[in-house]
């Protein structure tokens, strides 16, 4: 058995490199490339995320019409959701402040549904196509606000079993700010006005424990709310991604959060 | 620009030079050479705060690099792909200025994946353990194909242009 001397191999893979070109190499653009790509991921997530939200309004609204022809022949089967449905008494539109205790409604005011409790299955229905997601193995909870004052507490836990084996990867969501104070000067002599602008800081942290490619999340909240992040652990085989975006919900909208998740394999 | 902004540039720029070069030597060209690494630094750009906090930089572009270039050699070896009744004559080994084209020219024919594990190895320097994990293969496959490889490079640039230890 020989093994070549990797002197030789090197010196003679130098050789190719005699006729290198001068470069033109500007980090700068890599820089511009870079934040270009990152803008287009957003914007491809955004996309991808109201087509999700439209089609869980949509399937939500077929269970909300079922519940309401629950007497009739036609009514829609939830065979298969066991927990998902809501206890009729909950209040349908709550407003004024909000609650002391984490009370979800039953459904929001365009008729959406959301789950009531934690660990509750989704229907396989419900899923958005084209989502990579086996049936019954996406778990999710609004977000809602712990108390009038301060919203920590407010969770959202997803767990998520695709046919890539993604395994035990998680992702969940917290409302950690009910607001972001901006602050604008009004003139050059230290006269500024501080304004109080609408938004919610949510922490949305997955956790990945074992080594997989590529996974994006879609976090479509209302409808409207799109939050996308990216889990890409090619070079960490383990652990957390967190990102904290504020979300332009004001007070009334924070009381009607829903989210879906999205995960898509690359 | 931002702090990310800054510390990237800098990897940039101080890797560029490096990068571009393991990129020709996987695909042979060049202008596909900078597409390559252009290609992997964005890839690196996206996902720095995560990279850098793991601290493990160099392996992640390295390993993006070498996927995308052997990505590139298979389709444009698909392109320019022509049969061939017999084999091409073997050149005779030159010198000076002609060892360059003549490397490149038998680097051209190794398959992509022999070609990948030959720069990994030799030219990065990556342990068989190092190259398995970067071209997502196994340590026997990465001996196998070295194997194969050099036994090529050795026909196709004649005898004495690769010197072998004979081991115990």
């Amino acid at each position: 058995m020989s093994e070549p001397d990797s002197n030789d191999v090197r010196d003679l893979l130098g050789t190719a490199l005699r006729d290198e070109p001068p470069s033109a190499f500007d980090p700068a653009r890599m820089v511009r490339l870079g934040k270009r790509r990152v803008r287009l991921q957003r914007a491809g997530g955004a996309l991808g995320a109201m087509v999700v939200a439209a089609v869980v309004t949509l399937g939500a609204s077929l269970i909300h019409q079922g519940d309401h022809d629950r007497a009739g022949p036609d009514r829609i089967s939830t065979a298969g959701t066991s927990g998902t449905t809501a206890p009729s008494s909950i209040p349908v539109t709550p407003s004024g402040p909000f609650p002391a205790t984490i009370t979800p409604p039953a459904y929001l005011p365009n008729g959406q549904r959301i789950l009531t409790a934690q660990n509750q299955v989704v229907a396989a229905w419900l899923l958005p196509s084209g989502m990579s997601v086996t049936s019954g193995s996406l778990i999710f909870t609004p977000i809602l606000p712990a108390t009038d004052t301060g919203y920590s507490g407010a969770q959202l836990n997803v767990r998520l079993n695709d046919k890539f084996g993604f395994g035990d990867f998680s992702l969940s969501a917290t409302v950690i700010d009910s607001s972001v104070n901006g602050m604008s000067c009004t003139n050059s002599k230290m006269t500024c006005q501080v304004q109080l602008i609408s938004g919610v800081t949510v922490e949305i942290e997955t956790d990945h424990p074992t080594a997989h490619t590529t996974r994006v999340f879609t976090v479509a909240a209302s409808g409207k709310i799109v939050v996308n992040g990216e889990v890409d652990n090619l070079a960490s085989p383990a652990g957390k991604t967190a990102t904290r975006p504020t979300l332009p919900l004001t007070s009334d909208q924070l009381a009607h959060i829903t989210v879906a998740v999205a995960v898509a394999g690359q | 620009m931002d702090r990310r902004d800054r510390e990237f540039a800098e990897f940039a720029q101080t890797r560029s030079t490096a990068l571009r070069r393991t990129a020709f030597l996987l695909c042979g060209d060049w202008q596909r050479a900078e597409d390559i690494v252009q290609t992997a630094l964005v890839k690196l750009y996206v996902s720095w705060h995560r990279v850098h906090r793991d601290g493990n930089i160099d392996a992640y572009v390295r390993t993006i690099l070498t996927r995308t270039a052997i990505d590139e050699f298979r389709r444009a070896h698909r392109r320019r792909e022509t049969l061939m009744d017999a084999p091409p004559e073997v050149p005779a080994h030159q010198s000076n200025s002609e060892d360059a084209i003549d490397v490149q020219r038998v680097l051209d024919q190794l398959p992509a994946g022999q070609r990948a594990v030959i720069v990994l190895r030799y030219w990065e320097d990556l342990s068989i353990t190092e190259t398995a994990q970067t071209l997502r293969i196994s340590e026997g496959t990465v001996k196998s194909q070295t194997a194969k490889a050099l036994t090529s490079m050795r026909k196709l640039l004649g005898p004495g242009t690769i010197a072998f230890e004979e081991l115990a």
